[in-house]
């Protein structure tokens, strides 16, 4: 069943929707118009051990002071690649850095966006490839597992298991994971000999920040794949069921299922409910909103992600230079997508 | 004159039920499959097509395989490749070594107990649940902390022949392809071929025996040559399983969730032809182009199995027996 165009009654109830954040529309736009409501969504941080960051000699003020200067593009992805390499070279950790082990979209679609590229044209709604944006973020990926060899070149694959253990353990200094991980490792036993990590724990020996800028002069930026609400074109009383939606996505639900999910919410106005504040890392994590990023919303897209992951593979294991592996995904995408494929160089 | 009717009507009756669900199951998708694949049908047209369904307005074309035939998809010919051999190496295991396997536990191993332990043991991968089985699988060849490599370690394999990651390494991951489905599909040959071998009259045996035949010549020139009809059963099923199956494929190399499973497999070159299929329409929601490729495989396999009847001489095997078995 279609999505009913939802842009008339969120004209209509301008007044109720005033504190849904401004970029979360960008994730229900195609071709210009809305067609649903943000149910929730969460954000892709940079997950790093303070403890291992202690171990090189970095002071307190210094640990606690990295989100805010990689907020403000102060320290990019090449300082932490530096860092991640003398940890690795000082025999504290195994490993600098790992993503996630399938597209899952975090870091490559950041890495994209941060340099430069675009997905999808606002006007047509065809995907689009930016040739420069993409080449520079498989570069970096082969600089990290290739050259500067901070990040596992068979990282995709890898079980989650060993993702997790790994970080939790302490056996991996940077994490490109998500929001929600904070609550997993709460909740599954991924440390050896404490099992489920206590918060505290958590507080002591990680921290978060957005995903650094790759290079200087570029952003941070996170991710973001919020859950939807819509209307279907079939439905018999189309602004009643709107205005379920638009209950459901209430503050205090907001902060309810935000809280209880592990998520972040999609109001402005949840973040200073009571319930909310009460969560700490709710509220040390809310301001990546601002900085969120989605990916596009078209059919098409999965012929896309296959033939990047395809070229993200090889060019970790080496198996392919990034030009090549950038080649191979060009006329992969010709192919498959076609018209639907606008290429920028 | 009714009762002639009534004793004719009879089988059809009795045999109704079995015709209807084959009518359901097996025919109509096949239709369906073969009327999809000469329509353009995506999730753009979807809507449009269900309310057209088999109406002139639906757009009939031979596009789908001009694509497959005709160079227009990048990856078909790599995808044929890994096909051919999966099917082929995965075959020789379900058919071949479970024969060996059959031959070794029904008829070499004398202890009826330690006979049927041997044949229950090849049969766990079978009844344990595909998902159940590919988490042990994909924790079984984890690097860090799977015990595969350090078995392979102790047996004296070099540390340098051993791949860093069993789901990417080429041709470490057809390998595990072709060992996880050898490993289920050999115990269904094996049950087969098992029963045919048991109802062998020992009678044949011990006289080949008495005569002075080996094991190894019992196996050979009494055994096998009465097991033309298992084998050619065997072979044409597990071909036919084999050209469909991708499950197991999918589970193992899609573990991680996420999307881009598809990608991945092309990476770890195990992309098989069903699942290219598979992913073209659930991936990507190009339906009519995935029932064209799953066409091909219909095509493949009616081909294959004519082959098998003239390789084991079908008409031959229609012949009344000589002996029993």
């Amino acid at each position: 069943m279609r999505g009913l165009r939802t842009s008339s009654y969120i004209a209509k109830y301008k007044d109720l929707l005033q504190d849904v954040y401004p970029v979360l529309w960008n994730s229900v736009k195609y071709k210009g118009k809305i067609w649903a409501l943000p149910q929730d969504t969460e954000a892709r941080p940079l997950y790093f051990r303070k403890d291992v960051l202690r171990k090189l000699g970095w002071s307190e003020d210094e640990i606690n002071a990295l989100p805010e200067k990689i907020r403000s593009g102060e320290v990019t992805m090449l300082d932490l690649i530096k860092v991640a390499k003398e940890a690795v070279s000082k025999g504290l950790v195994q490993w600098g850095f790992y993503h996630r082990p399938n597209f899952g979209a975090q870091p490559f679609v950041i890495f994209y966006y941060q340099y430069g590229g675009i997905l999808q044209d606002p006007d047509t709604g065809k995907l689009v490839l930016v040739k420069s944006a993409m080449l520079k973020s498989l570069e970096l990926l082969y600089k990290m597992a290739q050259v500067d060899k901070v990040l596992p070149p068979e990282m995709i694959g890898t079980s989650w298991r060993q993702i997790h253990s790994d970080f939790v353990n302490g056996r991996v200094l940077f994490w490109l994971g998500g929001t929600w991980h904070w609550a997993e490792w709460q909740r599954v036993a991924y440390h050896e000999t404490l099992g489920k990590l206590p918060e505290d724990y958590e507080w002591k020996n990680m921290g978060f920040a957005l995903v650094p800028a790759p290079e200087p002069g570029l952003k941070p930026l996170t991710l973001s794949s919020p859950y939807l609400y819509y209307v279907t074109s079939q439905s018999k009383y189309p602004e009643l069921a709107f205005l379920l939606i638009l209950l459901a996505t209430s503050t205090p639900l907001d902060a309810k299922h935000a809280v209880d999910s592990a998520h972040l919410p999609v109001r402005m106005t949840t973040v200073d409910h009571p319930y909310y504040t009460e969560s700490r890392f709710h509220t040390e994590v809310a301001y990546m909103l601002k900085y969120t990023t989605f990916e596009p919303l078209h059919p098409k897209f999965s012929a896309y992600k296959d033939a990047w992951i395809a070229a993200i593979t090889k060019v970790e294991k080496g198996e392919l230079t990034p030009d090549k592996a950038l080649d191979e995904m060009v006329s992969v995408l010709k192919s498959e997508i076609g018209d639907e494929l606008i290429i920028k160089e | 004159m009714a009762k002639g009717l009534g004793r004719k009507a009879l089988p059809w009756l009795f045999l109704a039920p079995m015709l209807a669900l084959i009518a359901l199951s097996w025919i109509a998708p096949l239709f369906l499959t073969v009327y999809l694949g000469f329509t353009d049908l995506s999730i753009k047209n979807f809507l449009a097509f269900i309310r057209n369904f088999f109406t002139e307005k639906v757009h009939i074309t031979i596009d789908n395989f001009r694509r497959v035939f005709m160079g227009g998809d990048p990856y078909i010919s790599e995808v044929f490749k890994v096909t051919l051999l999966y099917v082929g190496s995965v075959l020789l295991i379900n058919a071949g070594y479970s024969l060996l396997l059959s031959i070794s536990i029904a008829y070499l191993v004398r202890n009826e107990i330690l006979s049927m332990i041997l044949r229950v043991s090849w049969l766990i991968p079978r009844i344990t649940p595909g998902i159940i089985y590919a988490l042990v699988w994909n924790w079984f060849i984890d690097p860090k902390y799977g015990l595969l490599n350090p078995m392979l370690s102790a047996i004296g394999v070099p540390k340098a022949w051993l791949p860093s990651s069993w789901l990417l390494d080429k041709p470490y991951s057809q390998i595990l392809m072709i060992v996880v489905n050898g490993y289920i599909g050999a115990s269904f040959g094996m049950i087969v071929y098992t029963a045919a071998i048991k109802s062998i009259p020992p009678d044949l045996i011990n006289a080949a025996l008495v005569d002075g035949a080996s094991d190894f010549q019992v196996a050979r020139n009494v055994i096998i040559p009465l097991l033309r009809w298992p084998m050619l059963f065997v072979t044409a099923w597990q071909t036919l399983s084999l050209l469909a199956s991708y499950d197991v494929i999918l589970m193992i190399w899609g573990s991680g969730g996420g999307g881009g499973y598809a990608g991945i497999a092309r990476a770890a070159g195990v992309m098989v032809w069903s699942l290219y299929s598979y992913s073209k329409a659930f991936s990507e929601y190009m339906y009519g182009y995935a029932s064209a490729i799953s066409l091909v495989l219909v095509v493949i396999g009616i081909v294959l199995i004519v082959v098998y009847f003239k390789l084991f001489g079908f008409r031959r095997l229609m012949e009344p027996s000589r002996v029993e078995v």
